[in-house]
C-alpha cells in the first residue's frame, strides 16, 4: 500500500513533468498566435482549446483512441520500450493535455502585450529573430507566461477525468485526485482522505495566490 | 549617397518618391499625414514597398526588379524612434550595449563610456529606461544607435515629446554627432522653425510626394505659411563659454566661437558651456554703426541670403557666426537690404534664452 506521501510525490512529479513538457511547446504556441496568420490557425487554435470544455473523460477516451495499446502510437512506443496507456506516463500526457488551453491562453495574452515596436527596435539593432525573441520578447512577457504556467501546474495537479480513463486507477497512476476518489469509495475512507484533501486545497490555493501576484505585477508594469 | 525609387499605395494614399540624397544632415518635413515615417520604415526595411529601389553607398537594400530585400538588421542602418522605444526591461547600459559590434571593422567603432560621455548619459548608466526624462531617453536611444555603427541614421521626429529647450540643446548635440562621425542621418520632423537651422539639405514632402529638395535657403520659399511653419519663432542658437562675471555692473560676458556677447548676470561657473537661443524676431538691424543705444551687443557683420518664408523675411547675416533675423518685407526696401551688404546687428541682452 502507498502511503499518502508516495502519492503527494508522484502528484508533484506528473504535474511538474506535464508543465516542464508544456512550457516549450505552449510557449510556441501562444507565440504563434500572437504573433503570426497562417492557414488553419483558428482550426489549430479551436482544436487546442477544446480540452477546456471537454468533459476531462471523453479527452481521455480521445487519447486512448490515438495513443492507446493498439495504435500505431502505441506499438511505436512499445517497440521502443516506453509503454504509454496505463502508466504513470499516461497521466503526465492526460495532465498535459487538459492544461494547454490554460497555458496557451496566457502566454498569447502575455505575448499580445508586448509592443512589436520594441521587436522593430532591436531589429534596427541587427538582432536576428531568435535573438529578439530570447532577449525582448520573451523576457518581456515573462510575468505572464509563469503566470500561465502555475496555473497549467495548478490544473495538472488536479486532473482527475482523463487520467482515470487513459492511465487507469493503478497504483503506478494514482494522483491525489485518484487515491481521493479511491478512498472515498472505501467504508471510512473518509478519514485517510483528509490529508490528501488539505494537500490539495493548499496547493491548489497556492498557485492561484502566485498567479494573482504575478497578474498584479503585469497590471503594475503596463500603468 | 541614398538612392530612392518608392512606391508604395494604400487605400487613400500612395507615395511616390524619386530621391538621391547627399550624405548630409538631411531634413524630412512635411505635414502629418504626408507619409514621412512611411518613407523612413521603408528605408530602415520594416516596411516593403510595392516597388521601387533603394541603395546605400552603392548597395542594394531593397529592388522590386531584382527581387532583392535586405533584411532591417543587414542594412548598417540606424533608427532612432519617436518614442525612444528602450527595452523596459534593460538598464540604460545594456540597453545602449543591446545592437554593439563586437567585429565590425567600422571606422566609428566606440566604447560605450566613450558614447555614454559624448551623449552626456555617464551619469545615467545604471538607470532604468522609466526613471529618465524624455530628453534623456532620447539621448540613450541615439547613444545605442550610433554604438551598433551604423552607415545612416534615421531619426522619426525625436523630439515630438520633449519641451523647446530640450529640443534645441539636443539638436545641437546631434549636429556635433553628423560632424564627428560624418555620419549622414535623414531626420524627419514637422518642426522646421527648429529644424532648420541645422539641417544641411532639406526635402519638403507633400502628400507622398517630393515637394523640393535641396539647401534649407533654397527651398525655404516653398515653405508655405501654416500647417509647415507654425508662429514659433526661428531660432538662433549659440554655444558659448563664459569668460568673466561683473558683479558691479550686473552682467556676464561669454564667449561664442567668434563673437563676445554681454549677458545680464548668469548663476554658471567661469569657464562653463552656456547654449544659448536667441528669436529671430528679436535682433534689431541697422545700416549705420549705431550709437547712445541701451543695448550693449553691438556686431557688423554681411548679409548673405535673403529668404521669403510666406510673408515673413528671413535675412541671414555672417557676423563671426550665422544668424537669421526676421523682418517684415517692409525693411527690406526702407534699408535696401541686399545680398552682401554690410550690416549691424543689435541685440537686447535680454533676448538671449539660456538653453543649457
Amino acid at each position: 500500500m502507498t502511503t499518502n506521501l508516495q502519492i503527494l510525490l508522484l502528484s508533484l512529479k506528473v504535474a511538474t513533468l506535464a508543465t516542464l513538457i508544456l512550457l516549450p511547446l505552449g510557449t510556441f504556441l501562444g507565440w504563434l498566435f500572437s504573433r503570426k496568420s497562417f492557414p488553419g490557425k483558428t482550426l489549430l487554435e479551436g482544436l487546442i482549446n477544446v480540452p477546456l470544455v471537454l468533459p476531462p473523460i471523453v479527452t481521455g477516451y480521445f487519447l486512448l483512441v490515438v495513443l492507446g495499446p493498439n495504435t500505431p502510437v502505441g506499438r511505436a512506443m512499445q517497440s521502443i520500450g516506453l509503454e504509454l496507456a496505463f502508466t504513470w506516463r499516461a497521466a503526465v500526457v492526460a495532465s498535459a493535455v487538459v492544461s494547454m488551453p490554460l497555458l496557451v491562453r496566457a502566454v498569447h495574452v502575455a505575448f499580445e502585450a508586448v509592443d512589436p515596436k520594441f521587436e522593430d527596435a532591436a531589429r534596427m539593432l541587427r538582432a536576428n529573430e531568435w535573438q529578439i525573441f530570447f532577449k525582448i520578447t520573451l523576457p518581456l512577457a515573462a510575468n505572464g507566461v509563469i503566470a500561465g504556467a502555475v496555473l497549467a501546474f495548478a490544473r495538472a495537479l488536479g486532473e482527475f477525468g482523463a487520467t482515470i480513463v487513459f492511465a487507469s486507477n493503478i497504483e503506478d497512476a494514482r494522483t491525489m485526485p485518484l487515491a481521493i476518489f479511491s478512498y472515498l469509495n472505501q467504508v471510512d475512507g473518509e478519514q485517510h482522505a483528509k490529508l490528501l484533501i488539505f494537500a490539495s486545497m493548499v496547493l491548489a490555493y497556492l498557485s492561484i495566490l502566485i498567479n494573482e501576484l504575478l497578474l498584479r505585477r503585469i497590471k503594475n508594469a503596463q500603468a | 549617397m541614398l538612392r530612392l525609387k518608392l512606391q508604395k499605395r494604400f487605400d487613400d494614399f500612395e507615395i511616390q518618391v524619386d530621391l538621391k540624397l547627399r550624405p548630409a544632415f538631411t531634413a524630412l518635413f512635411g505635414a502629418s499625414g504626408s507619409g514621412k515615417t512611411t518613407i523612413l520604415n521603408m528605408v530602415a526595411g520594416l516596411l516593403k514597398p510595392d516597388a521601387g529601389e533603394i541603395a546605400l553607398k552603392g548597395t542594394t537594400l531593397f529592388s522590386s526588379a531584382q527581387h532583392k530585400n535586405v533584411r532591417p538588421r543587414n542594412r548598417n542602418i540606424g533608427y532612432v524612434f519617436q518614442e525612444s522605444r528602450l527595452f523596459p526591461h534593460l538598464g540604460v547600459a545594456q540597453n545602449i550595449e543591446f545592437g554593439r559590434q563586437e567585429h565590425h571593422d567600422s571606422e566609428h567603432r566606440l566604447a560605450l563610456d566613450e558614447i555614454a560621455e559624448i551623449a552626456g548619459i555617464s551619469g545615467l548608466l545604471d538607470r532604468m529606461p522609466q526613471s529618465l526624462s524624455g530628453g534623456e531617453k532620447q539621448r540613450v536611444a541615439l547613444a545605442r544607435a550610433l554604438l551598433a555603427s551604423p552607415e545612416y541614421l534615421l531619426m522619426d521626429e525625436p523630439l515630438a515629446a520633449l519641451d523647446q529647450p530640450t529640443r534645441l540643446s539636443f539638436l545641437t548635440f546631434l549636429k556635433q554627432i553628423h560632424e564627428r562621425f560624418h555620419l549622414p542621418i535623414l531626420y524627419v520632423s514637422h518642426d522646421i522653425a527648429n529644424v532648420i537651422n541645422f539641417a544641411d539639405e532639406v526635402v519638403l514632402l507633400k502628400n507622398g510626394r517630393i515637394d523640393g529638395y535641396g539647401p534649407p535657403a533654397a527651398v525655404l520659399d516653398r515653405i508655405t505659411a501654416p500647417p509647415l511653419v507654425s508662429r514659433q519663432d526661428i531660432a538662433n542658437v549659440l554655444q558659448a563659454v563664459v569668460r568673466n562675471h561683473d558683479r558691479d555692473r550686473g552682467v556676464t560676458l561669454v564667449r561664442s566661437r567668434k563673437m563676445e556677447f554681454i549677458l545680464p548676470l548668469l548663476s554658471v561657473r567661469v569657464g562653463d558651456l552656456v547654449l544659448l537661443n536667441i528669436p529671430a524676431s528679436e535682433i534689431i538691424l541697422a545700416t549705420e554703426e549705431p550709437s547712445g543705444l541701451s543695448a550693449s551687443n553691438i556686431h557688423a557683420g554681411a548679409i548673405t541670403e535673403i529668404n521669403r518664408l510666406g510673408e515673413r523675411v528671413m535675412v541671414v547675416i555672417d557676423a563671426g557666426e550665422s544668424f537669421t533675423v526676421e523682418i517684415v518685407e517692409g525693411t527690406v526696401k526702407r534699408l535696401s537690404l541686399e545680398v552682401g551688404k554690410q550690416i549691424y546687428l543689435i541685440f537686447k541682452a535680454s533676448s538671449f534664452r539660456r538653453l543649457a
